[in-house]
């Protein structure tokens, strides 16, 4: 992704606080998925593509592991989102179900292959996690973790955190998100021109 | 006297061409992994007691560049010759970038050193396995390329 390219993707996106951009995706199923009918529970988005080494080592390996599964038993909704353009690593129907079952997924896969979801979110990375409440705000975007090797064994600081189990506590507890943003790491998310 | 040698391994990393796991000749010789990159891994003779002297070198090819974001490093294997000071040594701050030619923000080479603490006299293999990522306009690689060398450490004088 070009510096410029970045710069205009990052300024279209919403601030932290306002509201999610609403959006309806089908999922590898066929089945259109409306954000807006989740209003009430939190969701997690999830930018994601299985061919990218980034989203292979947090989902076999990292933070990925097991996190989505976790979210969804208290409650939540958890979305991945692939923008990438038809043609590109990792897009295309078949693929993405190859990766649902390779890190055996039991969320949605929604595909987004014009990349209009992905750019109304300023979504650069995969993986690139958002967390929107109930109320439909937007809490929390960037990375999933603060180890960018995606692995979890480069923790910067010492400890790995978990930043999307952190926001989703802080949630559940009424509280805002002690980290609402970090710098996404990953693979650029592939869009078309 | 130290030996004024320098010992230069450029390695070949152990590419990891899959099997077939058939008996059954293929039909055609399975592609050598695509590499966007040359890793080359040097020391200088030590003396026990001392810091070895130890340097990675990473080249990215073929359009890739070095991601920044990746946080470099090297996992040492087991050696009698050196004791690092921690399982993991983080490179991504301390290694010097080389910019890419035309580019004002991509790294196309980085030069870590190593310093790990010589404690037994005699040539000994020094491994472990480097670990980064390159990325071309069109995709990231992480890359753990296996690396070693022969290391002369001397007994103090």
């Amino acid at each position: 992704m070009t510096f410029l390219a970045l710069t205009l993707l990052l300024t279209a996106r919403p601030a932290l606080g306002a509201a999610a951009p609403d959006f309806t995706l089908k999922n590898l199923e066929g089945k259109e998925v409306k954000l807006s009918s989740f209003k009430g529970k939190t969701v997690v988005l999830e930018w994601f593509n299985p061919e990218c080494p980034y989203v292979k080592a947090a989902h076999t390996k990292g933070s990925l592991v097991d996190t989505a599964k976790r979210a969804q038993a208290k409650g939540v909704v958890w979305l991945a989102i692939n923008s990438g353009a038809a043609g590109k690593q990792g897009a295309g129907l078949e693929t993405n179900k190859k990766g649902v079952a390779t890190f055996k997924l039991e969320h949605p896969v929604l595909l987004d292959e014009t990349g209009v979801v992905g750019k109304s979110y300023g979504a650069t990375n995969t993986p690139n996690l958002f967390v929107i409440d109930g109320k439909g705000t937007l809490v929390y975007r960037g990375a999933i973790d603060n180890s960018p090797d995606g692995e979890g064994k480069s923790p910067e600081g010492g400890a790995l955190i978990n930043y999307v189990d952190q926001a989703l506590e802080d949630l559940s507890g009424g509280k805002a998100a002690r980290v609402p943003e970090t710098k996404p790491y990953g693979c650029s998310v592939k869009y078309g021109a | 006297m130290k030996a004024a040698l320098v010992l230069t391994l450029v390695v070949v990393s152990a590419c990891k061409q899959e099997q077939a796991a058939s008996p059954t000749p293929a039909t055609s010789p399975t592609p050598a992994k695509d590499k966007h990159f040359t890793v080359s891994f040097s020391g200088q003779p030590a003396t026990v007691g001392d810091a070895a002297r130890l340097s990675l070198r990473l080249v990215a090819t073929d359009g890739f560049h070095v991601n920044a974001d990746y946080p470099v490093s090297f996992v040492p294997d087991e050696s009698p010759a050196v004791a690092f000071a921690a399982p993991r040594v983080p490179l991504k701050d301390t290694a010097a970038k080389t910019l890419c030619a035309g580019s004002a923000e991509d790294t196309c080479a980085l030069d870590a050193t190593l310093s790990p603490k010589a404690v037994a006299a005699g040539t000994h293999r020094v491994s472990g396995v480097f670990a980064f990522s390159v990325c071309s306009a069109d995709q990231c690689l992480i890359e753990k390329e296996p690396v070693s060398l022969q290391l002369v450490v001397s007994a103090p004088q």
